[in-house]
């Protein structure tokens, strides 16, 4: 699969996300140099204002109509050509709350009436204000503004000691500010959008290739869990192949010795049919720990139930009580009242318990009884016995199969099974002397 | 007694037939299912022993033909197979005990008349281990035919044990049998009953034992004569 396929429905999502956000800050950056020139011309036009209009109320009164420069034209004429040259003053007009004071090239006669609501709202805020007036298309930072010209019409209070008394108005061209402004602004957006496009592009390409890298990695995982359960499946069938060889050897094997042993009980009882009797239930042990313990090592991991640990080892201790009283043995059990909870295959506790009290009673001196203790936190199954003992060093070596002890073990099956019970059960198999006297004393530790 | 045994295996049937006969049963051989069929159909027996995998199909379905036709007849299922697994399914059919191949006569004979003992089946009135008779009708013990004079919860109590001679019997299986004489039954109650029994049946010179495994319960069983020969280690 390359990796351009790999790249699903939200990956793409992500990369247009990218993207958007990228546009929206191209545009918002737009709109603020658009916001900028107009404010760079306004605070321009402003200060001229302002500075014109402190300059002129100076030698003008608003409130005197009878000012000298207002009443001599050729006065009035070279004033205004000084400020439009020095200023880009195109129009003045003086106002006071209700009359022209002063006239313009505009020709505006002084003492006219004059229904300004321009004049009345700068009166009102002792503020100045200023419109602008654009020619062109106005997009100054993306569009063309060859032909663009700006004029603006500002009012500016005049005061006295503080109180508005009058207003001048004046025309300023701004052209030339609009389109040095606009200059600055080209420059500045051209920066900016140029490493915001960059920011994206490398954004973009960094997303793609995680994106792609971690497509390439899934995909190779998704590759090595095939596999691996692929080969988990031919263990589980070559564990079920297992499983139905150890069920038909049990078959092929036992019904020849069920007829060996059938043969021998329909034998008149002597003494060489008695021994031949022995024997043969020898070898019949020996087939059975063989095939308890194949059946063990190829059992299938079962969920774990909870068990009580107790309740499993008092069942265990009544079926086997029979036979400890066959054999001239006793068996004790000391297990606490209430369940010792555990997780595990009864079949795997049941098996493990078995072996390893029938190798304690097997090898535990006539009349003396096997101990089984169970204990709580950790939950624990102890089997005691009073026979020889065993060096706690040579369990390792007892658990391989077909090892037998210094004790004289079945066939050494035994402890193998409790061994590969105990491993599947993930318990823990310890031997210890069972007291001063010596015995051994096996047991199985459990994980909570 | 009559005993069917279902075996396809013609040498282990044969012998098994012979050796039961031996014991003093009457034994029929039927070695594929059809014909256990045909002798079901034709005689009432006391137990059936059967074996699981025969020629023409799994013997366990024979289990449920049995008690389809309302048969008490005790059924021990003989088989080579050991896993768990198999043991369970043997015994939630219906089967009344499962037996391991090979196994032992004087053991096949022991389990055969453990499952007839149980109630219900062909031998549960009358009950005999040793020189111990109990008639569970009559609720009536004799030791050497003289009649024991027990109290209701000792014959309840003795009943139990002899069905299950040479079984652990559960403190739980023994507190619910007294339960149906005296509603408060205490654990305590349940040791002076096996003590009381145990004191009787000893008084009375009675050739069985009761085995206590403490905690756990207690077993009936003859008393042995040679128990250190029988105990020698095996080594």
């Amino acid at each position: 699969m390359s990796a351009f396929g790999a790249i699903g429905r939200r990956d793409w999502l992500v990369m247009l996300g990218v993207a958007l956000i990228g546009l929206a800050a191209l545009f918002g950056g737009w709109w603020l140099a658009e916001l900028r020139i107009r404010d760079t011309v306004r605070g321009h036009v402003i200060s001229v204002a302002e500075r014109v209009t402190e300059a002129a109320a100076e030698i003008l009164d608003p409130s005197d109509p009878g000012s000298t420069i207002g009443r001599n034209p050729e006065v009035r004429a070279a004033v205004l050509r000084l400020l439009e040259r020095t200023s880009g003053v195109v129009r003045v007009v003086a106002f006071d709350r209700n009359r022209v004071v002063w006239l313009d090239s505009a020709g505006v006669s002084a003492g006219m009436e004059y229904d300004g609501a321009d004049v009345g709202e700068v009166f009102d805020h002792n503020a100045p204000l200023t419109l602008l007036h654009l020619s062109g298309d106005e997009y100054h930072v993306l569009g063309s503004s060859a032909d663009e010209g700006a004029i603006a019409e500002i009012y500016v209070p005049v005061r006295r000691n503080g109180e508005v008394v009058g207003a001048f108005e004046l025309y300023i061209d701004a052209t030339d500010n609009l389109a040095q402004a606009v200059r600055v602004a080209r420059i500045a957006y051209a920066v900016f959008a140029g490493t915001i496009l960059a920011a994206i592009a490398a954004i973009l390409v960094l997303v793609w290739r995680s994106l792609s890298r971690r497509r390439r990695d899934f995909i190779a995982i998704d590759e090595l869990r095939r596999k691996a359960e692929a080969v988990s499946e031919e263990l589980a069938d070559a564990n079920r192949r297992q499983q139905r060889f150890n069920a038909d050897a049990a078959h092929e094997l036992r019904t020849p010795l069920a007829i060996l042993r059938a043969r021998l009980d329909a034998m008149r009882p002597d003494a060489d049919v008695q021994a031949l009797k022995e024997d043969v239930d020898r070898m019949i042990r020996q087939v059975q720990l063989l095939l308890e313990l194949a059946r063990t090592e190829s059992a299938e991991p079962h969920p774990l139930a909870e068990l009580d640990l107790s309740a499993l080892a008092q069942d265990m201790a009544a079926r086997l009580y029979p036979v400890a009283r066959r054999m001239g043995r006793d068996l004790v059990v000391e297990a606490p009242e209430s369940a010792v909870k555990i997780a595990g295959d009864p079949a795997l506790i049941d098996s493990a318990l078995r072996n390893l009290i029938e190798n304690a009673l097997r090898v535990s001196p006539l009349g003396q009884a096997v101990r089984l203790v169970v204990t709580d936190s950790p939950p624990r199954v102890a089997v005691a016995d009073h026979g020889p003992g065993l060096d706690s060093a040579e369990l390792a070596g007892l658990m391989e199969p077909f090892r037998r002890g210094p004790r004289g073990g079945s066939a050494g099956l035994g402890l193998a099974i409790v061994a590969e019970a105990a491993k599947r059960l993930k318990a823990k198999l310890a031997l210890d002397r069972t007291d001063d006297a010596g015995g051994a004393t096996f047991s199985l530790t459990f994980p909570r | 007694m009559r005993l069917l045994i279902v075996e396809d295996e013609p040498t282990l049937g044969e012998l098994l037939r012979r050796n039961l006969a031996a014991r003093g049963f009457a034994v029929d051989l039927a070695p594929s299912k059809a014909e256990a069929i045909a002798f079901l159909d034709a005689e009432e027996y006391d137990a059936v022993l059967l074996d699981r995998g025969l020629g023409d199909g799994d013997g366990m379905s024979l289990v449920g033909h049995i008690r389809g036709r309302g048969s008490e007849a005790g059924i021990l299922i003989l088989t080579a197979r050991d896993a768990p697994a198999d043991r369970i399914a043997g015994l939630d059919a219906g089967a009344d005990d499962y037996i391991v191949k090979p196994f032992d006569m004087d053991e096949l004979i022991a389990r055969v008349r453990a499952v007839l003992r149980r109630p219900g089946k062909r031998l549960s009135t009358v009950l005999e281990v040793a020189n111990l008779r109990f008639d569970a009708a009559q609720r009536r013990a004799y030791v050497a035919e003289q009649p024991l004079d027990l109290s209701r919860q000792e014959a309840a109590l003795l009943d139990l044990l002899m069905r299950k001679e040479g079984a652990v019997v559960r403190r739980d299986e023994i507190q619910r049998s007294l339960y149906n004489f005296d509603d408060e039954v205490t654990p305590n109650a349940v040791d002076a009953a096996i003590s009381r029994l145990r004191k009787k049946l000893r008084g009375a010179g009675a050739a069985v034992e009761i085995a206590v495994l403490r905690g756990v319960g207690c077993m009936l069983e003859a008393k042995r004569q040679d128990l250190a020969a029988a105990a020698a280690p095996p080594r």
